[in-house]
């Protein structure tokens, strides 16, 4: 993006305020939210206009890149709920794609070392234990001339053995033909690099995506992280599906039934890259149901969930902020009466573990499903 | 030096007396906060011209009204003026500090109450709610809640500038704003005492179908925040109609059409009656949520032909007899009614009569360049004692758009077109007690994507002002001596009288409605 069309974007901000929302305790109704979570708890420059201005700023030259300036811009946790708000007020700014090219632009030297260290781990090879997929009868793409479906494998999930018997076991279990890049992985991107401004990686990182699913004839692709599928949706530029890997699971509870699971009542996250990214809503809460689980909803879900707290690389460059916006999102767990927080992303896992209630627990829906059809981890 | 060392010990402590009042988290005066605060959506629309970026000195967020009072009062002794922000940005450039880094901005985001009085038909709001939830509050209760320019029986047709600061006009939008919904409002005067008038001047009071009254309403308003700040707004609103109905007839002259809709408007037919003039780009008459359909079809209409469009609403024996008769009425004018299909193209229509009657909102401006638009421009807007000066208007405005647009061919080819001229001429007001004695109004908006087109903007604001010292417009329910609001000097006058009465030092939002009286430093 030039500078000029960069003016261009954040100049559509008018501040209107339709990102702004209203208190949930002054109106407590689905239809309101307040939603940006450092602009709930910072305020002023912190709200998603706040940054608007700041980026006119940067773009029009009357604003230079300071510390102060920085800190703003790694509060926010790119939810995307301020862009999702604001076509529903008077007009469009695309706020994440002006977030990300104001992290993309920041001076090398402000820019946090620990997004930076994250992202060298996401582009550079590493070992891997992928070949406990195989247990499954997943195969390696690459030994094949043909896979009509692939399992994508994101940095979460690379060096995870005990998620990837859970996701293996489930996979066999829905009789899923789907294949694997097991001995050469495929680069596993997230949106940490748009969170670390690495846009240019991003791409190059696509593009080898994009070509090898296209030289195996791949048409769907079946992901586990919300953040890797986001991207993935973005920016591929192939015509290949990709899905999240709880459609797979809602479609195998609907084939074989299981018993109902004995939990207490459970509340649901939706994670920002499966909800408002992907606009997958529907799929984990039918699998909560097939569960016959007691779901009750957060005042903030679905389509105006509010963000864990994790995203935008907040729970790698400021830890202790993340837990503070996690809190927030507690509070209303907590009122709802549940003792279970289902999520399925690894980042919403962590950030809302490290701050959860005692009385709580937090569960990732593979997990839930796995033991449901009776997975149990050995050793 | 010694001077500013100074002055930095007094705005500590100033800072310090401010944090005992609102908290120590609620004062800010860091670089980038002031920054934020220190321009508005008017700062680049104009470039700079008009309202040039102006940083207040610090920014406070009151939790409470006597958060406010305890504010007010202070900046009263410390001689500090006061700015205020609500939900959203200011249309009339309320919170923008008319000077540099010696006044205070007040942001409501704190106060963000809404609260709904079902019995007495009116919702309550703090100044830091925006129109955008009060809109989905009471759509979700199925109830009416008519917007800017939809209007409603019979109310006054102003309320207090806070609508723009706290409640917000542009913040409204799905549908538009209320300000003709306004029963009621909490004011803190410059001495920190509270006035509250209208529905909320004392608890129960009712919320009057006509309004709080003109003077209550009308002063705040032609004050622009001058008074005092507003803490909090109340608006009535309405149960939707059983039925609703559209009509579009296309003529082949203004002339015709505008005769058609005269008839139309002594029989005191249909309601948001517009004729959209030809050789026009029209988006978005009705509803912003229809758009798109409405370009599609605006569009094909524009080399030739002129369209009359109106809504009915009522019971559904109401609906059918008034459209039947505006149907024959303007068919005895030359007009032919477009086929129900290409009505339901515009089907927003029925969703305004319904209750949202938005039809000139910021957002129609926008979003024709899909993601990349960056503003829109009221050019001008009249309102006309007959139909005879407003078809003589609009007939020149055309002229005068489609002159300048002759000398910007990239405006006119640009294929994706990322600016239009949006004519909204010929409403009547059947349903606007506001512009009962007016026959209609006529707005031009430029929506600009592209700031290289400023200049074209320019030109035509040029023209349309020279226009209106032609013509002259027709008085906003004022008398009839042909005056606009903002130009009665008599009316100024009295409100200057009124402000320099209670608020003498002119403390109150100096340089938006009034002259700054700011005190220069030694």
């Amino acid at each position: 993006m030039n500078r000029e069309e960069f003016l261009e974007k954040t100049l559509c901000c008018i501040r209107c305020g339709a990102c702004r929302g209203v208190t949930q305790d002054a109106v407590p109704h689905t239809a309101f939210s307040t939603q940006c979570p450092c602009g709930m708890t910072f305020y002023g420059a912190y709200e998603p206009a706040g940054l608007m201005y700041l980026a006119r700023g940067i773009a029009q030259g009357n604003l230079s890149w300071n510390k102060d300036l920085v800190k703003v811009l790694y509060s926010c946790t790119l939810c995307g709920y301020c862009e999702d708000l604001c076509q529903r007020g008077i007009r469009y700014t695309p706020a994440i794609s002006i977030i990300e090219e104001l992290r993309r632009i920041v001076p090398d030297t402000l820019k946090p070392k620990s997004l930076r260290k994250m992202v060298d781990a996401i582009t550079a090879p590493r070992n891997h234990r992928l070949t406990v997929l195989k247990q499954f009868g997943i195969e390696d793409v690459d030994e094949r001339s043909k896979t009509a479906a692939l399992f994508f494998l994101d940095n979460s999930l690379l060096s995870n053995p005990v998620k990837l018997k859970e996701i293996g076991y489930l996979l066999q279990k829905s009789g899923k033909e789907i294949g694997c890049f097991l001995s050469n992985p495929l680069p596993p991107v997230s949106a940490t690099l748009l969170d670390g401004g690495h846009q240019e990686t991003l791409n190059r990182c696509i593009t080898e995506i994009d070509a090898r699913l296209s030289q195996h004839e791949i048409e769907q692709v079946v992901v586990y992280n919300p953040e890797s599928l986001s991207v993935l949706k973005r920016f591929s530029q192939s015509e290949i599906e990709f899905i999240s890997i709880t459609q797979v699971y809602a479609d195998l509870l609907k084939r074989k039934k299981v018993g109902k699971v004995k939990i207490p009542p459970v509340t649901y996250q939706d994670p920002c890259h499966l909800g408002r990214y992907a606009k997958e809503y529907v799929s984990p809460r039918e699998v909560i149901e097939a569960l016959g689980l007691d779901l009750r909803e957060m005042w903030r879900t679905g389509e105006n969930g509010l963000c864990c707290g994790a995203g935008g690389g907040v729970l790698i460059t400021n830890p202790s902020l993340a837990k503070l916006y996690a809190k927030r999102r507690w509070e209303e767990a907590l009122a709802t009466g549940a003792k279970v927080m289902i999520t399925a992303c690894p980042y919403c896992y962590a950030n809302l573990t490290r701050a959860k209630p005692p009385s709580f627990k937090v569960i990732d829906i593979t997990t839930l499903v796995a033991q449901a059809y009776g997975y149990e981890e050995k050793g | 030096m010694k001077k500013k060392d100074k002055c930095t010990v007094e705005i500590n402590k100033l800072v310090a007396k401010l944090q005992r009042i609102v908290g120590q988290d609620w004062v800010r005066r860091d670089d980038l906060t002031r920054y934020y605060y220190g321009s508005d959506v008017a700062t680049y629309f104009s470039q700079g011209e008009i309202y040039p970026e102006h940083h207040p000195l610090l920014v406070v967020y009151p939790g409470s009204v006597k958060d406010v009072q305890k504010v007010v009062r202070l900046a009263q002794k410390h001689d500090m003026p006061l700015y205020a922000i609500g939900g959203g940005t200011v249309l009339l450039i309320g919170s923008m500090p008319a000077k540099p880094d010696v006044s205070i901005t007040l942001d409501f985001h704190r106060m963000q109450k809404v609260e709904v009085n079902q019995e007495r038909m009116v919702i309550r709001v703090e100044p830091g709610a925006t129109g955008l939830q009060v809109c989905q509050l009471i759509r979700h209760m199925n109830f009416g809640y008519r917007p800017y320019f939809g209007g409603s029986p019979g109310t006054s047709h102003f309320v207090p500038y806070q609508i723009f600061v706290g409640q917000n006009k542009l913040a409204g939008y799905q549908d538009g704003m209320g300000i003709h919904c306004a029963t009621g409002m909490e004011m803190v005067l410059p001495s920190g005492e509270i006035m509250r008038t209208g529905s909320m001047a004392q608890p129960g009071a009712p919320a009057w179908p006509h309004g709080p009254g003109p003077a209550l309403t009308y002063l705040p308003f032609i004050a622009n925040a001058g008074y005092g700040v507003v803490t909090a707004m109340e608006f009535r609103f309405f149960s939707t109609p059983p039925e609703t109905s559209s009509l579009w007839v296309m003529f082949d002259t203004v002339g015709a059409a505008v005769k058609g809709i005269y008839e139309v408007v002594k029989q005191e037919y249909g309601c948001g009656i517009c004729l959209m003039g030809h050789g026009c780009y029209v988006h978005c008459l009705y509803s912003s949520r229809h758009w798109q359909e409405g370009v599609h079809f605006i569009k094909a209409t524009r080399t030739d032909s002129n369209l009359v469009g109106m809504a009915f609403r009522g019971s559904k024996g109401k609906v059918n007899y008034e459209r039947n008769a505006c149907i024959k009425i303007l068919k005895r004018h030359g007009g032919v009614p477009l086929p129900p299909w290409m009505v339901s193209m515009l089907d927003g229509h029925e969703t305004n009569a319904s209750g949202w009657q938005q039809n000139n909102n910021m957002r129609s401006l926008g979003t024709f360049n899909g993601k990349h638009d960056t503003g829109g421009l009221f050019i001008t807007s009249g309102v006309f004692d007959t139909l005879e000066t407003l078809e003589e208007h609009m007939e020149q405005g055309l002229k005068d758009y489609q002159e300048v647009c002759a000398g910007y061919p990239e405006y006119l080819n640009t294929p994706s077109p990322s600016f239009r001229l949006y004519v909204n001429c010929v409403q009547a007001y059947l349903t606007m007690g506001g512009h009962s004695n007016a026959a209609g109004e006529f707005i031009f908006m430029v929506d600009y994507a592209n700031r290289k087109q400023l200049p074209l903007v320019k030109e035509l604001s040029g023209r349309f002002a020279a226009a209106m010292q032609t013509y002259g417009l027709a008085p906003l329910s004022l008398g009839r001596d042909r005056r606009t609001w903002t130009e009665c000097t008599a009316h100024f006058e009295m409100a200057k009288l009124i402000k320099n009465t209670i608020d003498p030092k002119g403390l109150m939002a100096p340089g938006v409605a009034f002259p700054i009286i700011i005190p220069t430093e030694e």
